[in-house]
């Protein structure tokens, strides 16, 4: 699924970035996985809660099976690519393997690149009077209309905002062409755009 | 696209991002972080070492491998030199004994004295298959070099081979004709000179008579019982038969010159075996004028016969001769007769 790319690991002079921290804890720097984790810990569980449908309680068991697999596999690691785009692909594997053993259509529908509008949502309300409450039901709306989103537009959706993957990287995660990723990127932007309205 | 748009959908975008981040702040819970931490710290602590970490996996692999390379290199090295040195005589020294053990023993070879109560199928384990006929050139060989050496041991009178014995144990006489078997010329098939055989013959002549220059195994045993001599000759018949079919079943038997009627079971029970029709005959054979001597004659290779019909005329039995070479010349017509044949006697 992964492909390693012609990537140069340039970002390797600095002592702090991924690769760095990840090949320091290959050679059993413990401190350097901390780091490494405190960094991707919520993006990878927020993009596995939202693949999951919200799933609490799948999303903490991949979540933990990422990385268990990563910590297995520190030995086997080479700066071949970045960091993220090997993390993320771990992670869109196990939903993978989560939707074959639970909901094997949807793994057809996970590629699919469908263009539905967007749901039919509650209309914002525009004369709520305090700002706290408008926030909450700004962010609540995004939810539904990520979670509404067609599979493969919200996975791309999600490895854009939550593990700030390029379109290539998002392309090698989800094994498409980068002309892929982009439209479906745009048309999950467009719906959400549309879903919120005002609201933006 | 202009401008506007542009700019009008990157600043969507970064609203819509922006909106992202403050509406999903989903967090693993804690006691999962601590527990994929401790993980982590486990696997550092408590797993193998990575490669890279391993002190003999960094800057010390290649020289350690070159080193190890060498040093395996080198005593393979002196372990074939070494073998290399001693290798022909330990070659000679593993083939050589079996070699000889295997081997049929030579026609005048030093036959061992308990080998006649061998067993036949134990016998035949030892002598390996013949894969041809042997030919006389082979035969000769080892007769001509082990001839001397059984007329040293008849004129010695240690113990004697037992090929040497012309007489058949059923026979009465047989006694008798063995006591005059040394005075009989050597064996026809030898390549030494005659004049060098009759003194080889002379000295076993000389042997004394106490010693019989060559008695089989079972006379052998027959004449170290007690009494032996006292005993009637009824008794002496049958031990003598009883011995004879000992000595048939064992491989001196094979080896040795044998009368008709015993030469082809023989040769259906051993088919593998020299055939001892270019045997050399026996001291004493030749001279016996009886009809079993004839027919061993003719059991001889051509060459060996053609020797003994020589053999008899120096002996001036020129009638039996004569008989013996006409025979000859019916069995082997094209064959090339010696010179000393075919001038008249």
């Amino acid at each position: 699924m992964q492909g390693p790319g012609a990537y140069t690991p340039a970002l390797m002079e600095a002592d702090d970035t991924d690769e760095a921290l990840m090949l320091r804890y290959a050679q059993g720097d413990a401190a350097a996985f901390d780091a490494l984790y405190g960094r991707h810990r919520g993006g990878v569980f927020r993009y596995l809660l939202r693949q999951l449908n919200s799933n609490r309680a799948a999303a903490e068991e991949l979540f933990q099976d990422v990385w268990m697999s990563l910590i297995g596999a520190r030995s086997r690691y080479r700066v071949e690519a970045k960091f993220t785009t090997w993390l993320y692909t771990m992670a869109h594997n196990r939903v993978i393997d989560h939707y074959r053993r639970h909901r094997p259509l949807e793994v057809v529908s996970l590629n699919d690149d469908e263009d539905d509008d967007p749901p039919e949502l509650a209309a914002p309300p525009t004369a709520q009077p305090e700002r706290a409450v408008e926030a909450r039901q700004q962010a609540a709306r995004l939810l539904a209309l990520v979670d509404a989103l067609p599979p493969a537009q919200r996975e791309a959706f999600l490895l854009h905002e939550e593990g700030g993957l390029s379109l290539e990287e998002i392309a090698a995660v989800t094994g498409c062409d980068r002309e892929a990723v982009k439209s479906r990127l745009r048309y999950a932007m467009d719906k959400l755009r549309r879903g919120m309205g005002d609201l933006l | 696209m202009s401008q506007a748009p542009r700019d009008e959908s990157a600043s969507s975008e970064a609203g819509l991002a922006r909106a992202w981040r403050e509406a999903s702040h989903d967090e693993p819970p804690a006691a999962m972080d601590d527990a994929i931490r401790a993980a982590a710290r486990k696997a550092v602590h408590a797993g193998p070492r990575p490669a890279g970490a391993s002190p003999f996996g960094g800057r010390w692999r290649v020289p350690l491998s070159v080193a190890a390379v060498l040093v395996v290199s080198a005593t393979v090295t002196l372990l074939v030199a070494e073998r290399d040195k001693r290798g022909p005589r330990s070659f000679h020294d593993q083939a050589a004994p079996p070699q000889a053990a295997s081997a049929p023993e030579p026609f005048g070879a030093e036959p061992a004295p308990a080998e006649p109560e061998l067993p036949v199928q134990a016998a035949e384990q030892q002598v390996p298959p013949v894969p041809s006929l042997p030919t006389p050139e082979r035969q000769r060989e080892p007769a001509g070099t082990a001839q001397p050496q059984l007329a040293e041991r008849k004129g010695l009178g240690s113990a004697a081979p037992a090929e040497s014995a012309g007489a058949e144990p059923s026979q009465a006489p047989a006694r008798a004709q063995r006591a005059e078997g040394p005075a009989q010329p050597a064996p026809l098939t030898s390549t030494a000179p005659a004049a060098a055989r009759h003194d080889e013959a002379e000295a076993v002549a000389g042997a004394p008579a106490a010693a019989p220059p060559a008695p089989r195994a079972a006379d052998t045993l027959r004449d170290a019982a007690p009494g032996a001599a006292d005993e009637p000759a009824d008794g002496l018949a049958k031990r003598e038969a009883r011995s004879a079919i000992r000595a048939k079943e064992s491989v001196m038997e094979e080896a040795r010159p044998q009368p008709p009627q015993a030469q082809e079971p023989a040769r259906k029970a051993a088919p593998l075996r020299a055939e001892p029709r270019g045997l050399p005959a026996a001291p004493g054979a030749a001279a016996s004028p009886d009809g079993d001597t004839a027919a061993d004659t003719e059991n001889l290779e051509p060459k060996a016969w053609l020797e003994r019909i020589l053999e008899l005329r120096r002996q001036g039995k020129l009638e039996e001769a004569a008989k013996s070479l006409r025979a000859f010349r019916e069995r082997y017509p094209d064959y090339p007769l010696p010179q000393e044949l075919n001038a008249p006697r």
